[in-house]
C-alpha cells in the first residue's frame, strides 16, 4: 500500500531550484533511503515532509490525502510524520522516559516501557540527556519519534555525528527497531554504505531529482549512468564500442549487461572487484602499485594502454612488478555517449 | 601536587575580602549592641510602610521586568520580526543610561510625575535589558531542532513555547529576574528622585534627619535580609541549566501574525525607556546652563575621571589576585573569599556606606571623609564586576605553561610576571575598562562618603534634580550617559552576539 507519495515536489530558494520535480512513491513498511552528496536538497527535502518549509510546486500526499501543494499546507503537529534529526536534540530538561513520552498520552507507560526495551536503553531511562553517549541520545531521538506511532519516520542523517564503529552497530540497530515497529520510514544520508547496508529501496538524489530509484543491489550494480556508479563506489570508467553485441575496448571483448544499439560509442564502468588479475610471466600488464587493507588490496595495473584500479583478495594479491593477465568478471554496464538513461 | 600561590597574591585577596565584608559584619555587630533599640526601630509604622513599599516595587519590577525582557528576546531571536537588528539594539540600550538619570528626564518633563507609579516605570525600562540579555543569549544557543521535533510530534506553538522553548530559557529567566529584584532592592537615585519612600531612601532620610544613626542602621538591616532572602530564592530557583547540542542548519524564524504591530509596540517601548530620557537631556542641555555651572561640571568631571581610575586601577589588582587564587591555583581560601566578595556586591550601595559611615567616624577618623573612605566603598560594591570580566582570560591560561617556566628554572614569581600576566593582559584591560565605566555612575555610596564640598558626576546631577535646576542638571545627565553607558554598550559582548544570531 502507498504510504508516501511525491508528484514533482519542487523547492526553490530564490531562483534556485533545491528540489527540482522529484517523484517518488514509499510503501506501507518500506525503509527506504535518500543518497546524495551534501548540498542536493536531501535536508530540504526531510523539511517539506514535516511540513517546517512550505513547498513551491507539485504535491505531497500522505495515506493519498493532500498534505502540501503550492496553496495548501497540513501544519506540522497535524501531519503525524515525526522526525530523527541529525544532532538528536534531546529535550535537555526531560529524562529519557519523558523525552520518549513527550508525545504521546502521558500515563501510556507501557509504550515507553516497550520503546525503552526495543531500542535497549532500559537502564538509562532515568537519565538526563546530558548524561548520555551519542549513540545513545540517538537512540532515545528514534525512540521518541517512534512513540506515537506515527504515519511515517523521517532520519536526517542520524548517524554522521558518529564515530564509524559505532555508526555501524547502531545503523543496525535502528533498522532491527524500526522494522520490529512497523514503521514506514524516509532516511536521509551522503554514505553509500550506509543507504545501501540499511533500506529496503534506494533513492539516488542528484541536482534536485532522483537520478535513480531501486533496491540496493540494483542500484550498485546496475547504476543508471555514469554518475550514479561512480558515486555509489570507485569505478572504472573506459572507452568502448558496440560490435556484434559486444563491446569493444581496450581490455578486450566485454559483455553488456543492458540493451545496446550496434555500432554506437559510449563508456563502461567496471567496480574494482569485478577484475581479476591473473599472474602470467607472458602478460603484457604489470602491477604498479599496491595498498593492503588486510581484508583486500587495492592494485594498480598498466595495460599496453590504460591504468585501472583493481581489488584483490588481500594475502594473495600478486606483488608490484607481477606481469598479469586483466580479466573482468560478468557483464559491464555500457552508456552510450549522448543518452542519459532513467530507470 | 597542589600548587601554592604566591604569598603576595593570598595577601591581596584576603585583604580585598576584609574590604567587602567589613561593612556588613559591622552593621550587625552595631545590631546585636543595641538588639532593644533595634526592634523598637523596626517595629514602627514607618519602616513596616517603607518595607511594603519596597516589596511593592521589587515583585511589581521583577514582573514586569520578566515579561518585557522574554518578549524582546523571543520577538528579536525567534521570530520574523521586521528589522530585528534595530530592535536588538533598542532592547538592550537603556543600559545606557543610569536609573537616576532616566528619572530625571521624566521628571524634568512631566513635572509632578512622582510615587509608586513612575518608579515602577523607570526601574521596569532599566532592568527588563537584564532579562533581554540574558534569555536572548540562552535562545540564541538552544537547540531550536527540538522545537521542530516537538511540533512533528504532534504540538501547537502554543504547546511547544510552554513544553519546550521554556523550559531551555527557564534557568536564565530566573537568574536575570533576580538579579532586577536585587537591584530594585538597591535603587536609590531613581527612587528618590522619583520621590517613592524605599527602604534605601528610609536610610538616607534616617541618617540626614536624625543623629540617631542606630535608626538607619536598623532600616538597614531590613536590607540586608531582604538581600538574603534573595540571594537565596535566587539560588533555589535558579534551575540547572543543561548542555543542548550545538543547533545545526538553518534556523527558521516563527511566522507571527501582526509582526509589525509587535515592531510598533518594542518601538513604543524603546521611546520610553531611552527616547523620554534623551529628549529631556537635549531639551535641557540646549536652555543653557550658567558659567559658574560650567566651571562645576568641569570639576566634577575631573572628580568623577579621577575617583573612577583610581578605584578601576586597584579594584583591577584585587581582582587579579582574587581570580588568579580561585580559578588558577584553587587554593583552599577561595571559597570564602569569592563567597565574602558577593557579600559586599549584592548588598545595596546605601547600606555600605552608612556602615562606612559609622565605622570612619568612630574608629578612622584619619580617612573619614576622604577619598579613601569612598574608594573602600567601590572596593566592596564593585570587585565582582571586575572578576567578570577576568574569570574567562584566567581560566584559560594553559597550566602547561607554568610547568614549562618551572622547568626551566624560574620562581613562581618570575612565572607570574613573565608568563601569567602577560598573557591575561586583555582581561585586565577588560577589567578596568568594565569597573572604571561602572565607579563613574555610582551615585548612594558616594554622595554619604565624599570629602565636603567634592561632587561628581552623579552627585551634583543628584542635588540639581532634587532642587528642579533642571536646565542646570541635564549637561550633567548627558555626560553620564555618554561617558558610562555607550563604552560600556560597546564592551558588551552579549548584545553582539545576539546580533550576529539575528542576521
Amino acid at each position: 500500500m502507498k504510504k508516501l507519495e511525491l508528484r514533482n515536489l519542487s523547492k526553490y530558494y530564490g531562483d534556485k531550484p533545491v528540489l527540482d520535480g522529484l517523484n517518488l512513491d514509499v510503501y506501507e513498511g518500506e525503509l527506504i533511503a535518500v543518497l546524495g552528496s551534501s548540498g542536493v536538497g536531501k535536508s530540504t527535502l526531510i523539511r517539506t515532509l514535516a511540513g517546517f518549509e512550505s513547498i513551491d510546486g507539485g504535491e505531497i500526499y500522505l495515506d493519498e490525502n493532500l498534505i502540501a501543494s503550492k496553496d495548501r499546507e497540513v501544519l506540522a503537529e497535524k501531519r503525524g510524520i515525526t522526525i530523527v534529526p541529525q544532532a538528536a536534540s534531546l529535550f535537555p530538561h526531560l529524562t529519557v522516559s519523558q523525552n520518549i513520552a513527550f508525545g504521546i498520552d502521558k500515563n501510556n507507560t507501557e509504550r515507553v516501557s516497550e520503546l525503552l526495551r526495543l531500542t535497549q536503553l532500559e537502564q538509562l531511562a532515568d537519565r538526563m540527556p546530558e548524561n548520555l553517549s551519542g549513540g545513545q541520545q540517538q537512540r532515545v531521538a528514534l525512540a521518541r519519534a517512534l512513540a506515537p506511532k506515527p504515519k511515517m519516520i523521517l532520519l536526517d542523517e542520524p548517524f554522521s555525528a558518529l564515530d564509524p564503529e559505532l555508526r555501524d552497530q547502531l545503523r543496525n540497530d535502528v533498522r532491527r527497531v524500526i522494522k520490529a515497529d512497523g514503521a514506514t520510514a524516509l532516511l536521509v544520508t551522503h554514505d553509500q554504505e550506509e543507504a545501501l547496508s540499511i533500506a529496503d529501496r534506494v533513492a539516488v538524489m542528484r541536482d534536485g531529482v532522483f537520478a535513480q530509484v531501486g533496491d540496493p543491489i540494483e542500484i550498485y550494480s546496475a547504476p543508471a549512468d555514469v554518475g550514479v556508479a561512480t558515486f555509489l563506489g570507485d569505478s572504472v570508467i573506459i572507452r568502448g564500442e558496440i560490435k556484434d553485441g559486444k563491446v569493444i575496448t581496450d581490455l578486450g571483448k566485454l559483455n553488456p549487461l543492458n540493451n545496446v544499439s550496434e555500432g554506437t560509442v559510449g563508456r563502461v564502468a567496471i567496480r574494482p572487484e569485478n577484475f581479476y588479475l591473473q599472474p602470467n610471466p607472458k602478460a603484457d600488464s604489470f602491477v604498479i602499485g599496491r595498498t593492503f587493507f588486510g581484508h583486500d588490496a587495492l592494485l594498480e595495473v598498466q595495460t599496453p594502454k590504460l591504468r585501472i584500479k583493481a581489488r584483490s583478495n588481500g594475502p594473495f594479491a600478486p606483488e608490484i612488478g607481477m606481469p598479469v593477465t586483466v580479466w573482468v568478471r560478468g557483464a559491464v554496464n555500457f552508456y552510450a555517449d549522448g543518452a542519459t538513461q532513467l530507470t | 601536587m597542589r600548587q601554592k600561590p604566591p604569598a603576595v597574591l593570598v595577601l591581596l585577596a584576603v585583604f580585598a575580602t576584609l574590604i567587602s565584608i567589613i561593612p556588613l559584619a559591622y552593621l550587625l555587630f552595631r545590631g546585636s549592641q543595641a538588639t532593644e533599640q533595634f526592634v523598637e526601630e523596626l517595629l514602627r509604622p514607618r519602616t513596616i510602610e517603607l518595607f511594603l513599599n519596597t516589596a511593592a516595587l521589587v515583585v511589581t519590577v521583577t514582573l514586569s521586568a520578566l515579561v518585557i525582557g522574554i518578549m524582546q528576546a523571543w520577538l528579536v531571536v525567534r521570530t520574523n520580526l521586521p528589522f530585528k537588528n534595530f530592535f536588538a539594539v533598542a532592547a538592550a540600550i537603556p543600559l545606557a543610561m543610569p536609573s537616576y538619570v532616566s528619572a530625571f528626564g521624566w521628571v524634568s518633563l512631566f513635572p509632578g510625575f512622582y510615587g509608586f507609579f513612575p518608579s515602577w516605570l523607570v526601574m521596569t525600562l532599566t532592568t527588563a535589558p537584564y532579562v533581554y540579555l540574558a534569555v536572548a543569549a540562552s535562545l540564541v544557543s538552544s537547540n531550536f531542532q527540538a522545537e521542530e521535533v516537538a511540533r512533528s510530534l504532534g504540538k501547537n506553538r502554543r504547546q511547544v513555547l510552554t513544553g519546550v522553548t521554556w523550559p531551555i530559557i527557564r534557568p536564565a529567566a530566573t537568574a536575570s529576574s533576580l538579579l532586577v529584584a536585587l537591584y530594585t532592592l538597591s535603587e536609590f537615585g531613581a527612587v528618590a528622585t522619583l520621590r517613592f519612600q524605599t527602604l534605601t531612601i528610609g536610610v538616607y532620610n534616617t541618617y540626614k534627619s536624625s543623629l540617631d544613626r542606630n535608626a538607619a542602621a536598623a532600616i538597614a538591616l531590613v536590607l540586608v535580609v531582604l538581600t538574603l532572602v534573595i540571594l537565596y530564592g535566587e539560588i533555589k530557583a535558579r534551575g540547572k541549566v543543561r548542555n543542548t547540542d550545538p543547533h545545526s542548519g538553518k534556523r527558521i524564524r516563527i511566522k507571527i501574525q501582526g509582526r509589525y504591530g509587535f515592531a510598533a509596540g518594542l518601538t513604543a517601548l524603546a521611546g520610553l525607556g531611552i527616547g523620554v530620557p534623551v529628549a529631556a537631556l537635549i531639551r535641557w542641555s540646549l536652555i543653557g546652563t550658567s558659567r559658574a555651572e560650567i566651571g562645576r561640571l568641569v570639576d566634577a568631571l575631573i572628580t568623577t575621571v579621577w575617583y573612577a581610575v583610581v578605584a578601576g586601577a586597584v579594584i583591577t589588582v584585587f581582582a587579579v589576585a582574587i581570580s588568579l587564587i580561585t580559578i588558577r591555583w584553587k587554593s583552599r581560601v577561595a571559597q570564602p573569599v569569592e563567597l565574602g566578595v558577593w557579600v559586599g556586591h549584592a548588598l545595596p550601595g546605601i547600606v555600605i556606606a552608612l556602615s562606612l559611615v559609622f565605622l570612619g567616624a568612630n574608629f578612622l577618623p584619619g580617612i573619614y571623609q576622604t577619598f579613601v573612605m569612598v574608594l573602600i566603598a567601590y572596593v566592596a560594591l564593585f570587585l565582582p564586576n571586575g572578576l567578570a570580566a577576568l574569570r574567562n582570560p584566567v581560566s584559560q591560561i594553559p597550566v602547561a605553561l607554568d610547568e614549562v617556566g618551572r622547568s626551566l628554572g624560574k620562581t613562581k614569581m618570575q612565572i607570574l610576571r613573565k608568563i601569567t600576566l602577560p598573557i591575561v593582559t586583555p582581561g585586565v584591560i577588560a577589567s578596568f575598562a568594565l569597573v572604571t565605566l561602572t565607579v563613574m555612575k555610582e551615585l548612594p555610596a558616594t554622595l554619604l562618603l565624599r570629602p565636603t564640598g567634592v561632587d561628581t558626576l552623579a552627585t551634583r546631577l543628584w542635588s540639581l534634580t532634587d532642587a528642579s535646576f533642571y536646565a542646570a542638571a541635564a549637561p550633567y545627565g548627558l555626560l553620564l550617559f555618554l561617558l558610562g553607558g555607550i563604552p560600556a554598550w560597546l564592551l558588551n559582548r552579549q548584545i553582539r552576539k545576539t546580533l550576529d544570531a539575528t542576521t
